[in-house]
């Protein structure tokens, strides 16, 4: 900014802290004032000064006052306009902020960063699709600068976006190819939708940049478990821990990379360091008995039982622990079906996590065969007939699943946790009656379970019937979790359905924000959407993000083949 | 979709905590040990206090993500794994009274300035969403959309918003005909007409604008001076 006479003067009568001229004052005797008959710039800039006097004083509205004047009676200046918006962004008043940055940016257009700074502001007010508009003119503006590039990416990301995301950092690789944080970006992208061969490139790449990046090394510790590539986990958790000794994750995930290679010594050790250490939690428990059944130390085995949740597997490995011991279990057994608690809570969660941490296949494995030789005892039990139809379906074989899920049910009797992993298993398995069957008898049970309610809404929209019907129990399920995703995309899709493609657009829209990640068969509903409101390039558009997300969804591709065509031709 | 997914990947629940750690990651780098982040809960409703939290998270914590990605159920279990697991909290509140007598804005900065003030041991460094906080003598950061952007401020507005849900639970069970437990305090039809009926309580903020429009439409239907005493 220029620095006019008149400034100069303004200037010495702050020097001297006295003399108001008239105009402008602050409080306790400061006065920061021009001579009569100024130019505006002139008192422009004096208000300007009071401001940041004012600003200093933690007088934050007398403040944004003066600079409000500043930047009116001076509205080609910048450097009022800039404290302005700083000052509305502190007060979070965004709408100002954006005001005068539009008006600064019509000033100097040309300024990337000012675009930057609107699309911030933009995504703030959950503007996101002009927020993107805005970082993308800076990145025209200045394609050279990354930072427009970077901003533009977490937008997307936090728009839950990945697939364009993705791309932006795959172009962000290609400027700058020795740039390990790039790759590492790019990597955890990859990883965050599932793409565990690109991530293990981009992170690997990462690392030969900068061997001692050690989160891009913890990442890829990680991805290389996820991928079965144990040994090569185990190697990158180990360099990861000669830096961050404490971390206890790591050492977790390195503690199930050392079993699943049969290392369960050095298993053991990490993970009962674990277990005596502070915080720890049922699952690590879990962990460590199942690493001491498998080595061969029952005895060890029933010391780490974990003091409260996941009773029925925990007394199921119990029993594992007595048959290894050469103890009779029958008795154990037998108390399992009268325990108290949520087999299926076990299911889900604690099951579910060994099979994850030691490898579904070969823990999978483990447990059916414990289980088979529990059936030769001759033991009746509800609670191993679940726990084998759920380790068959964690195995993908559902129709085994199903199979002696109804063989409980006919023994058993009828049973909420029964029914609702019956539709699971039916739903897989394409059985639109059974799942609706099971679904409606776990509804008698608990009418207002959102859960249920969605899951069977969702399975007459899929199925194009009953819509009413569907439309009322999501918004039931709707009205207990307004923001679940996985409600908003099925009422989504019932939209659809009826025809009415502007609130499916809006729902799955929504639903899309509110998962924490990208999801293929959401991007493949909104793409529907889009082309039942005759927008084919966007159908197009987020049928590619579904592809890219989950190769194999089905349908996907044969109507990329059918559109993409036309999409490109514009008609 | 039919149901929740399937348990997500380990690497990838990582790669997002990875991507909320960014910020941290870069204080950490700059050799400050301790980082903070920091968040508030309340500013907009018509009652209730405004409460602020500081968290300094040890690792990244599973789940953690912003409290509006996230049911009620979810943020009550996170904020028992935040406040147990070995991370620093603080939080601190400014009653509706404050907030009449110095402004909103004001109120902000001092139930932030005081959460960061009770985190023990005490932070080298803050990340806050927003805006940054006047007054505390740890250089910060402001992040806008801090609570998506960040692991720390995202663990803080879990905490600032359970604590704050709380606080309007028990004001619930004090002034019962305001349905504070159910609309935390905002402006819906309910709380309005509610106002209306029955005037303001001293859980109100009288100095916000709806407040004078809903007290001076009470006045209007002449039941403005009962109170909620009545």
């Amino acid at each position: 900014m220029k620095l006019a006479l008149p400034v100069t003067l303004v200037y010495l009568s702050v020097t001297v802290g006295c003399c108001s001229l008239g105009g402008v004052h602050a409080d306790n005797g400061a006065s920061f004032a021009q001579p009569r008959n100024t130019t505006p710039r002139a008192q422009s800039y004096a208000h300007y000064l009071s401001a940041l006097v004012q600003e200093r004083r933690g007088e934050f509205d007398k403040a944004l006052d003066e600079m409000l004047q500043a930047a009116t009676l001076d509205p080609s200046a910048p450097a009022p306009m800039l404290r302005l918006i700083r000052a509305y962004l502190q007060r979070q008043d965004f709408e100002n902020a954006l005001k005068f940055t539009e008006r600064l940016s019509k000033l100097t257009p040309d300024n990337a960063k000012l675009w930057i700074l609107a699309g911030e502001i933009y995504h703030h007010l959950e503007r996101d699709e002009e927020a993107a508009a805005a970082f993308r003119k800076a990145i025209e503006l200045d394609p050279e600068d990354t930072h427009s590039y970077d901003a533009l990416a977490k937008l997307l990301e936090d728009m839950n976006d990945l697939v364009a995301t993705v791309e932006i950092y795959e172009r962000l690789v290609a400027m700058s190819p020795d740039s390990a944080t790039f790759h590492y970006q790019l990597g955890v992208s990859l990883a965050r939708m599932n793409d565990l061969p690109a991530a293990w490139t981009a992170l690997e790449r990462a690392l030969e940049i900068k061997s001692d990046f050690v989160r891009a090394r913890f990442l890829l510790g990680l991805v290389c478990l996820d991928e079965g590539r144990v040994e090569e986990a185990v190697l990158h958790l180990r360099r990861y821990l000669v830096r961050r000794s404490g971390d206890r994750e790591a050492k977790e995930r390195l503690g199930y990379g050392l079993a699943r290679l049969g290392k369960y010594a050095e298993a053991i050790e990490i993970l009962a360091g674990i277990v005596e250490g502070p915080h720890v939690e049922t699952g690590h428990h879990l962990a460590l008995m199942y690493v001491l059944l498998r080595s061969g130390q029952p005895r060890d085995a029933e010391r780490y039982m974990p003091p409260e949740e996941a009773p029925f597997l925990t007394s199921f490995l119990r029993a594992v622990a007595r048959r290894d011991r050469g103890e009779p279990v029958t008795p154990l057994l037998e108390t399992l079906d009268q325990i108290e608690g949520s087999l299926e809570e076990d299911c889900d969660r604690f099951l579910g996590e060994l099979l994850r941490k030691f490898g579904r296949e070969d823990a999978g494995a483990y447990f059916l065969d414990v289980l088979n030789e529990f059936d030769v005892t001759g033991i009746r039990s509800r609670t191993l007939r679940v726990l084998r139809g759920r380790i068959l379906m964690a195995l993908d074989r559902f129709a085994e699943a199903r199979e002696i899920l109804n063989g409980a049910l006919d023994e058993f009797g009828a049973d909420k946790e029964l029914h609702y992993s019956l539709a699971i298993a039916c739903e897989e398995l394409d059985d639109f009656d059974g799942t609706e069957r099971y679904l409606t008898k776990v509804l008698e049970a608990a009418p207002n379970d959102p859960e249920i309610l969605n899951f069977l809404g969702y399975l007459y929209a899929e199925h194009n019937v009953k819509l009413d019907e569907a439309e009322a129990m999501i918004r039931a399920a709707l009205e207990q979790e307004p923001e679940s995703p996985y409600y908003l995309d099925s009422l989504g899709w019932v939209f659809y359905r009826q025809g009415k493609a502007d609130k499916a657009i809006e729902y799955i829209q929504r639903a899309i924000l509110f998962m924490n990640g990208d999801d293929a068969i959401l991007r493949d509903h909104l793409g529907d959407a889009h082309l039942l409101n005759g927008d084919v390039r966007r159908a197009v558009i987020e049928w590619r993000k579904a592809r890219r997300l989950d190769p194999k969804l089905e349908g996907v591709q044969e109507k990329l083949d059918q559109y993409e065509e036309q999409a490109r031709s514009g008609k | 979709m039919a149901r929740r997914a399937r348990h997500t990947l380990d690497s990838s629940e990582a790669a997002r905590l990875q991507s909320m750690w960014t910020f941290e990651a870069a204080a950490h780098a700059q050799g400050f040990a301790r980082v903070a982040g920091v968040d508030e809960a309340g500013r907009g409703p018509l009652a209730g206090p405004v409460v602020a939290a500081a968290v300094v998270l040890v690792e990244p914590v599973a789940g953690v993500d912003d409290s509006k990605r996230l049911t009620a159920s979810r943020r009550e279990a996170l904020y028992d794994a935040l406040c147990g697991g070995g991370h620093a909290v603080g939080v601190a509140l400014v009653d509706a009274e404050t907030i009449d007598r110095i402004g909103i804005q004001q109120a902000n900065y001092m139930a932030m300035a005081r959460a960061v003030a009770a985190l023990d041991p005490t932070p080298a460094f803050l990340l806050v969403d927003g805006f940054s906080v006047p007054g505390v003598p740890w250089p910060q950061q402001r992040i806008i959309k801090g609570d998506q952007r960040s692991l720390s401020i995202a663990a803080a507005s879990i905490i600032a918003k359970v604590t704050r849900d709380r606080i309007m639970t028990e004001l619930d069970a004090q002034y019962p005909v305001y349905g504070f437990a159910k609309h935390k305090g905002y402006g819906t039809r309910a709380h309005i007409e509610a106002l209306r009926a029955f005037g303001p309580c001293p859980a109100h903020r009288r100095s916000f604008a709806p407040m004078n429009e809903a007290v001076t439409g009470a006045a209007l239907f002449g039941v403005g001076d009962r109170g909620w005493h009545s």
